[in-house]
Order: C-alpha cells, then sequence, then structure tokens
C-alpha cells in the first residue's frame, strides 16, 4: 500500500469546510483526483504531503500516519518518499539546471549520479539545456524539468497539482504521456489533481470532487 | 553538491548587494585594525624609545621637542648645553645618578641623523655590533643596520655629513668624511636608522667649518678648544664642547631622584625633562583622538551588522520559495540553518580578509610615503594578537546575522508560502 486516507476532512478558520472521499493506491497505481476550482483540491493535495494538518481522518502513506510525524520527521519522510511538482515551476535561481536536479538527489539522501540524471533529461528532452539556469528557460521546459526534479529522487509517490492547465493541446498530451509512461517503468505511484478535462482521457482510475 | 557551493553561489548570483555588503564589513573592520595597529605600536614606540631614561638635561625650551629630538629622533634639538655644565653629572661616584650619555645632534647624512655620543651609549640603549668596531678616533662611524642596508653602506667607506637635520634643509656639507667603522645588529627601533659617532668629531666638524667662514655668529655647535678622541665620559669630563643633552639614568626611585629634576630647572640654566611624562601627555593627546576613531569603529561595525542582517533578511524574503522548496524536497532545519549561517560567515570571512589587505597595505604605504616607519616605527607588517580579537568579533557579526533570517526560514508556514505561488 502507498498511499491511503480515511475519513479526511479539514474545518477552515473562516468557517467553511471540506469532507473528502477514501483514498486508496497501491504501488505504480495512477489517480486523477478532478473537480472544478474552489473544490479542495490543492488543499488535499497539500493534506496528502503533509503541509496541512487535517482537522478529520488519517493520511497513511507507506502505512506510515504522516501527520504523527514532527516537522523534522515530516521533513525527512516527504524527501525520501514524496516527490512533489506544484502548479508553478520554482528553482534554485542561483543553480543550473543539472545543479537543481544534482540538489534534488541530495535532499533525498540519494548520490550525485550524472548517469541517472542526464537519463532523465534526455528522456524529456531536456539534456542539451542541462547547463543553462533555470530561469533561462521556456515555461513549458520548466514544467518538464520539475516532473524530472519530482521522478530523479526515486520516489514512491509522485503528486502533482495541475501539471496541464497552463499548456497548450501539444504540450498537454507530451507532458501528461512522458509523466505516465516515467511513473509506470519506475513503478511510482501518481496522484494529478486537475481541473483540465484533456486528462480525463488518460486516466482509467479518477475521483471527481465537487 | 556542498552547502558551501550553494551558499556562494546564492551570494554570487547578487553581486551588487554581495559587494555592498562586503566593503562595508570591511571598511568597519579595517578601520578598527588601523586604530589597533596603529595604536600599538606607536605606545611600543614611546616605551621601547624612553625605558631606561629617567631625565633630560638640555638647554631651556620645549620640554616636548626635548624629548622628542633626543629620545625618538624626530624633532629638532632645543639648543646646546656646555660640557662644564653638566660635568657634575658625569661622575661616576654619583650618589644618585647610575649612568649618563651625552648627546649631541643637528647633522644628518641623506636623511639619517648623525648623533654624536659616547661609547657607554651602546650598552645602554642594548645595541650590538654585527661588524666592525665601535668608534676609537674622530670621524669613525658607526651605522645603524638600516642605513648600512639602505644606502650600502660598508666598513671602510666613508661619506660627507651634512649640517642640517634633513637633506633638503641641509645648508650645507661637513668638509670632514666620516669612515664607516662599524655596523650594528638590526635592534627593530629607530636606531637602526641613526649613524653615531664620537663627541668630538662633532666639535671638530663645526669648529673648522667656523674657521673657514670666519663668522661671528655662533653656530649651535659652538665650542672653547679643540680636544681629540672624546670616546668616553671620562674624555668628556676633560674636555670643554657643547652637547645637545644628557640623558640620564637615576639608582632606583629615591626621594632625591624625584627632586632631582625640579631642583635643576629652578637652579640651573639647563631643563631637566622627564621623558615619561612627556609622553604620557603626548599619549593623552593622541588619545582621544584615537578614541574617537574607535567608536567611529564601533559605529560602523554595528552598521555593517545590519547591513549583513538586512541583506540575509532581503535575500530570504526573495527565496523565501525556493527555501519552501528545499524543504519540500527534504531539507531539514539544521541544513537551512547552515545555509544561512554560510551565507553569512563567507561575507564576514571575505570582508575580513579585504579589511586586513586594506589596514596592514595602506599601513605599510603610508609608512613608506609619510615616513611612519621611519619616525615612529609604524609599519603594515606589524602583526597583533589583538587582531584575533576583531577576526573572532567579525566571524561573530557574520554568525549572528543569520540567525534571525535562518530561524524565519525554517519556521515559515510551507502551505501559506505554496499557495501563494498556485
Amino acid at each position: 500500500m502507498i498511499l491511503q486516507t480515511q475519513g479526511l476532512g479539514i474545518d477552515f478558520k473562516n468557517g467553511k469546510s471540506m469532507r473528502f472521499p477514501d483514498l486508496l493506491l497501491v504501488k505504480g497505481e495512477t489517480l486523477l483526483i478532478h473537480g472544478p476550482s474552489g473544490c479542495g483540491k490543492t488543499s488535499l493535495l497539500h493534506l496528502l504531503c503533509g503541509l496541512i494538518t487535517p482537522t478529520l481522518g488519517i493520511v497513511e502513506i507507506l502505512n506510515q500516519n504522516i501527520h504523527n510525524l514532527s516537522k523534522f520527521e515530516l521533513d525527512y519522510f516527504r524527501g525520501q518518499h514524496i516527490g512533489i511538482c506544484l502548479q508553478k515551476p520554482i528553482f534554485i535561481k542561483s543553480l543550473s539546471v543539472l545543479e537543481n536536479l544534482f540538489l534534488a538527489r541530495q535532499l533525498a539522501g540519494k548520490n550525485k549520479d550524472i548517469k541517472i540524471v542526464s537519463s532523465w533529461l534526455e528522456k524529456f528532452n531536456l539534456l542539451s539545456l542541462k547547463n543553462r539556469k533555470t530561469f533561462s528557460l521556456s515555461l513549458g521546459e520548466q514544467q518538464r524539468l520539475m516532473f524530472i526534479r519530482a521522478l530523479v529522487t526515486e520516489p514512491d509517490l509522485i503528486l502533482a497539482d495541475e501539471p496541464t492547465s497552463s499548456l497548450d493541446d501539444v504540450n498537454a498530451e507530451m507532458i501528461a504521456e512522458v509523466l505516465m509512461t516515467s511513473c509506470r517503468d519506475q513503478k511510482t505511484s501518481l496522484v494529478v489533481v486537475s481541473h483540465d478535462s484533456r486528462l480525463k482521457t488518460k486516466f482509467s482510475n479518477q475521483i471527481i470532487l465537487q | 553538491m556542498s552547502l558551501f557551493y550553494l551558499a556562494w553561489k546564492n551570494l554570487s548570483t547578487r553581486p551588487a548587494r554581495f559587494l555592498f555588503v562586503v566593503l562595508l564589513m570591511s571598511v568597519a573592520a579595517s578601520l578598527s585594525l588601523l586604530i589597533l595597529l596603529v595604536n600599538e605600536q606607536f605606545s611600543q614606540h614611546l616605551g621601547k624609545s624612553s625605558e631606561n631614561i629617567d631625565l633630560i638635561l638640555c638647554s631651556k625650551g620645549s620640554p616636548l621637542q626635548s624629548v622628542m629630538c633626543n629620545v625618538m629622533y624626530v624633532d629638532a634639538p632645543t639648543g646646546n648645553i656646555s660640557s662644564d655644565e653638566i660635568k657634575p653629572f658625569l661622575n661616576p661616584k654619583h650618589p644618585v645618578i647610575e649612568s649618563s650619555i651625552p648627546i649631541s645632534s643637528g647633522d644628518s647624512y641623506e636623511d639619517y641623523r648623525i648623533i654624536g655620543t659616547t661609547l657607554e651609549y651602546f650598552p645602554f640603549m642594548q645595541l650590538q655590533l654585527s661588524e666592525g668596531s665601535f668608534f676609537a678616533n674622530d670621524f669613525d662611524a658607526v651605522l645603524g643596520s638600516e642605513v648600512s642596508k639602505l644606502q650600502k653602506l660598508k666598513l671602510g667607506d666613508k661619506f660627507q655629513s651634512n649640517h642640517g637635520l634633513v637633506k633638503e634643509d641641509a645648508s650645507h656639507e661637513h668638509e670632514q668624511q666620516l669612515i664607516v667603522k662599524g655596523i650594528l645588529l638590526p635592534s627593530g627601533t629607530i636606531k637602526d636608522r641613526l649613524i653615531f659617532t664620537n663627541i668630538s668629531s662633532y666639535w671638530s666638524m663645526h669648529h673648522d667649518e667656523k674657521e673657514e667662514e670666519n663668522k661671528e655668529e655662533l653656530d649651535h655647535h659652538e665650542f672653547d678648544g679643540l680636544p681629540q678622541n672624546v670616546n668616553s665620559l671620562e674624555n668628556l669630563r676633560n674636555s670643554s664642547g657643547e652637547i645637545t643633552a644628557l640623558l640620564l639614568k637615576f639608582k632606583g626611585n629615591n626621594i632625591q631622584a624625584l627632586n632631582f629634576g625640579r631642583n635643576i630647572n629652578q637652579n640651573t640654566g639647563l631643563m631637566a625633562v622627564n621623558p615619561a611624562i612627556e609622553i604620557s601627555r603626548l599619549y593623552e593627546l593622541s588619545g582621544s583622538a584615537s578614541e574617537l576613531f574607535n567608536i567611529i569603529g564601533w559605529i560602523l561595525g554595528l552598521l555593517a551588522t545590519f547591513a549583513i542582517i538586512i541583506n540575509l533578511f532581503q535575500a530570504f524574503e526573495e527565496r523565501k520559495i525556493e527555501m519552501a522548496i528545499m524543504r519540500l524536497g527534504g531539507a531539514g532545519k539544521v541544513r537551512l540553518f547552515t545555509l544561512m549561517m554560510l551565507e553569512g560567515l563567507i561575507i564576514s570571512i571575505i570582508g575580513i580578509s579585504v579589511a586586513f589587505l586594506i589596514a596592514h597595505g595602506s599601513l605599510e604605504v603610508a609608512s613608506v610615503y609619510f615616513k611612519l616607519g621611519e619616525k615612529y616605527n609604524v609599519t603594515g607588517k606589524y602583526f597583533s594578537m589583538d587582531e584575533m580579537k576583531i577576526i573572532a568579533g567579525g566571524l561573530l557579526i557574520g554568525a549572528f546575522s543569520a540567525i534571525w533570517p535562518a530561524v524565519k526560514a525554517y519556521r515559515q508556514d510551507l502551505h501559506r508560502v505554496i499557495s501563494s505561488i498556485d
């Protein structure tokens, strides 16, 4: 079991509350959480990676209730087991493409393996840009680099927030395809939250939030 | 990739701000270093120059000038005194005086002062020969180590002295030539830059010249006869002439010694000067100036600390999303804290290194250009243990400045930061 949630819910200070359906994901499985803006997709994603603490219910990753971990343990656990792709790609500005990926591996406790990093860059068609600063890449290239950063740490679970919503049809298709193939090849579980209906055809396993 | 590399990259990606903070830090530290180096060397020089000398007897005039001339060898003489006036103090059985050293000055060679004295001067000042011998005859000269080195004078060489203390002011050259008979070992004091000859050489040079020019006006080295080879105190006791001053050291600190100076000032035409009192007076004057500089140094240091804190804090504000990304990737508080601390330390290490170069470099330039080395033994090559305190202070500033942004970096709410960019 990679991910399991039970009775997850959160009450916000403004009186708003959200309740989420239970999730269950085994190794290598993919899941699309779909729904309109404001339905709580991002909040659910943040609950799953431990950025917010739920009012109700539990989140277990690899049979570990992540909200029982201390802040320090949770940061470490996240680095070891979870790859996160945010809606907007952010990198360490002062480092090159290659250095950003090395840093990601290092933070996750992995060695600086140029072969692994290069093979991912090649797979996402970014190898020729490896020495460039990240801010000089196009948005599409940055998006791809963010997925490589998540994959290069060899996590058990990748959580992606709106990975295709800012991309055109061609790029969206390409990104979705490469991401899913890579996760399948690496036996990494993938949870994507998105309102992008183009993704619906790609995922057999879907949950719709209202 | 080491954290040091990441810290360095973070700083060097924003070069203008990095340079500004490093400069501020180095200006503050170099000012503190300069004050420390000048103060320490100057006070050591003052202490060293006057040690052993309890009283100076000379002609009436400015007491400070007399100390500057006869102890520090930087000012002009106050005038001359007759050897007859000082004869009682040359008595080896004097109840109060342990040693007395005559000094004649006023002549120079290429900006190096020529001091007329007796052989007792050398053991009294703890000066030793490196080669040759001390003077035995008139016009024999013993050179300080630097004079020999810089003027490339060796044993047997001859040179002509000038009347006057600096080359440009030298009114004329004396006819007789001095012969190098001995060269002293370096002492690390201004005495390395002096030339010594016996008292009667001084008298001879000025006597011949006076006869030749047939001046009626009296020269300040006027004399009443022409004794020869006045090499020792005993010779001086038996001769008549003029000298610039007599340096005295007393036997212990008895009451008689304390009243000695006052009695001379009240009852004779001589002036008795206590160098310790004059030097402490001089030090009080320069002390208040250096205290002011010290305060300015502290204020600049404080400003530098604020600038580093603000720099690191702004850097944190700009990079708080990057920090959040690092935490998402598994960077714990130790790593983030170390990263910020390293950035602060890199700034202070570079700042202090630059300050070191500025302080020692500028002091060395000043020492050569303004002749501070020559006059006050102040050089850029001097290193003080107290500099370690300034280094430690600078490093602490660097590390302390990083604490606040580092704590903030770790305490930030990841959910809020990430929601703000999504």
